[in-house]
């Protein structure tokens, strides 16, 4: 990476999970710091992006894209999915069946995206809701860091979007593993300056206002 | 006229009286292309809207206002048999027992927000409802609490799978004996069929009413039985039960092809309908959506429930504040919509966009593709929800009518004309 002036990446994150786990409110949480419990159902994608400053000499904006969890348009998600360099997968702890989806996301994530060297993307297990969760659930959270490294997620975090807990975190784990995925490939660009996401650069911006 | 949304002031209007003269005396539709033209380029009387979407949706057939009440009712008689016969199929569908919370979503649905529905029983997640009336029926005592027999004034909505092996050849002539009968007795009585205005009856309607019928938990129970129908509409309804029950029963049925997951889905749709807008801030009209919606993923087993159904039928909803309307509504509507809910489809349209834009907007079709962007599916939600989310409630309201014209379709020269006067009116802007 060029080590003068400051850095600026654009990194294309996916927000996906079975439909009503919350991955529209852990957005609007995280980009907005606002929750409301009546957000509707997702229709084909929106879209938000954060600007982090990373560190003194790095900016990273997150492009994040909210997919709809209803997998009727399976095709489509192939092309939302196309660039992305991170993934949230998310569940609901209150609803086993949105856990039970984790590794059908998963699959799907790592069948219809690569990193440019032809390794999974990294993605991040949000187990949401925690505020909700009753002692059923938490029992066996332990065996999450089993699960996580059995289907090659790099971590997972409980988070509430309502009580706003874990997220920041989460977002912390996925762009560092992105960065050091940035920094270990080798970029064909000369200026190597983030990752590509091109046809998405205008119009992100815009749509967050559309949600 | 009282149209809330300031924005809308600046458009043309179309009064009542504009309204009455695209119709004959007998309230038929005569003027239908000067009916698509105006509602182009004007806004329609809010209070036209619920008979004004009928005709838009080509869901009323023409009718005298005596067939047309016989018709209502027989809409009526037949959501009712399928109420029933969903009802019966419903409550032994298991859904998965998997919600751990303290409080699961289908509790929020029997919240009782207004304090008329003290015996909602809310579906259970887990399989076999304990309750026997789960999501309530809407008509449990089959005396059929009518919906605001919309007697005379409004369309009906198109009869879907008729034919003659429906019962419907003894119905017609069951239907004009009673016709007859009824025509004699209300100029015997002086009584014209109900022309108010049902929302102004709604308002009106008596509380004491809705509480002689503890138990009803349709959207009706403000106006009773008999405010609406006279002894031959009773008869007729009675006349109509077994046609319709077996109109219900002939509804094409696969339990097995996902209506489980779809009543899982739907409901967790139905808790984010529109829930910032008043109407669905009271949870019996969620109750409603989730009924219809069910309802009708039921029966079209080949469709089932998809995102979106619910933001397209909370219009209906709205619009003519009545369950049997707006069911028959979306099932008219979903006919032409359902081919926007199939993948390939939709990627097709949204090529469409892409092509109509290289076509009438050079500028912005370079803009796209220079920013790399080939794919439109930005217009993926625009295209399904005709637009919904994208504005106000009550001027999706307004863009859901002037696309329901079909008006540019239809004239394709008149949308010349219309970018012409677009670009010639910009031109004035901008000196």
């Amino acid at each position: 990476m060029a080590a003068q002036g400051k850095k600026e990446h654009l990194y294309k994150i996916l927000v996906i999970g079975d439909l009503g786990t919350g991955k529209t409110s852990i957005i609007k949480r995280y980009v907005h710091q606002f929750f409301s419990p009546h957000y509707r159902a997702t229709i084909g994608v929106d879209f938000a992006l954060k600007v982090l400053n990373w560190d003194n000499s790095t900016t990273i904006r997150l492009q994040l894209w909210d997919i709809a969890g209803q997998e009727r348009f399976g095709n489509m998600t192939r092309v939302y999915y196309k660039e992305a360099v991170g993934a949230f997968v998310v569940f609901d702890v209150t609803r086993l069946s949105t856990f039970e989806a984790v590794q059908m996301w998963k699959a799907d994530l790592d069948n219809k995206v690569l990193l440019p060297n032809g390794k999974a993307i990294p993605a991040v297990l949000l187990a949401n809701k925690c505020d909700l969760a009753s002692e059923g659930f938490l029992g066996n959270i332990n065996q999450l860091d089993d699960y996580c490294r059995e289907k090659g997620f790099h971590a997972w975090f409980e988070t509430s979007a309502k009580e706003n807990i874990g997220i920041e975190e989460a977002a912390r784990s996925l762009v560092a593993k992105i960065l050091e995925n940035d920094e270990t490939i080798d970029h064909p660009q000369p200026d190597g300056d983030g990752i590509r996401v091109g046809e998405e650069d205008g119009r992100a911006p815009k749509k967050t206002k559309c949600c | 006229m009282s149209e809330p949304d300031t924005q809308m002031c600046c458009w043309e209007s179309v009064s009542c009286e504009e309204f009455s003269e695209w119709f004959d005396c007998d309230g038929r539709l005569v003027k239908d292309v000067t009916m698509r033209q105006r509602v182009f380029e004007a806004v329609v009387d809010p209070s036209c809207r619920r008979r004004l979407w009928k005709f838009l949706l080509r869901s009323s057939p023409q009718h005298s206002p005596s067939e047309q009440k016989n018709f209502d009712l027989e809409n009526r008689s037949q959501y009712q048999a399928l109420c029933k016969r969903w009802e019966n199929i419903d409550k032994n569908v298991a859904m998965p027992d998997d919600d751990l919370s303290e409080s699961p979503p289908y509790m929020e649905l029997s919240d009782d927000d207004d304090g008329d529905d003290s015996n909602y029983c809310p579906p259970r997640e887990s399989g076999l409802s304990q309750c026997g009336r789960s999501l309530s029926n809407p008509f449990p005592d089959g005396r059929a609490e009518l919906d605001r027999s919309r007697s005379s004034d409004t369309g009906g909505v198109e009869p879907r799978h008729k034919s003659p092996s429906d019962g419907n050849v003894v119905l017609s002539a069951a239907a004009g004996l009673l016709e007859e009968r009824s025509r004699g007795r209300a100029r015997d009585n002086g009584r014209e069929e109900e022309e108010t205005d049902d929302r102004e009856a709604l308002v009106n309607g008596d509380e004491a009413e809705s509480n002689r019928q503890p138990k009803c938990e349709c959207d009706f129970r403000r106006r009773s039985w008999e405010d609406l129908v006279d002894e031959d509409g009773r008869a007729l309804l009675s006349i109509l039960e077994f046609p319709s029950r077996v109109f219900a029963a002939r509804q094409p049925l696969e339990l097995e092809t996902g209506y489980a997951k779809d009543k899982r889905i739907i409901l967790r749709d139905v808790l984010r309908t529109d829930r910032n807008f008043h109407y669905f801030s009271h949870k019996r009209n969620l109750r409603k959506v989730h009924r219809i919606l069910l309802i009708y993923a039921m029966f079209h087993p080949e469709m089932g429930y998809a995102q979106g159904m619910n933001d397209l039928l909370a219009r209906f909803l709205v619009v003519t504040d009545s369950e049997v309307d707006a069911f028959w509504m979306f099932e008219r509507y979903m006919k032409d919509k359902r081919i926007d809910f199939m993948e390939v489809s939709m990627m097709r349209k949204v090529a469409l966009v892409r092509k109509l834009i290289s076509e009438i907007d050079r500028d912005l079709y370079q803009f796209f593709e220079s920013s790399e962007c080939h794919d439109y599916l930005f217009c993926h939600r625009w295209l399904l929800l005709d637009f919904k989310r994208e504005f106000t409630f009550q001027d999706s309201l307004r863009i859901f009518e002037v696309l329901g014209t079909h008006y540019l379709e239809l004239y394709s020269d008149k949308a010349q004309v219309e970018t012409d006067k677009a670009i010639a009116k910009e031109f004035l802007n901008e000196g």
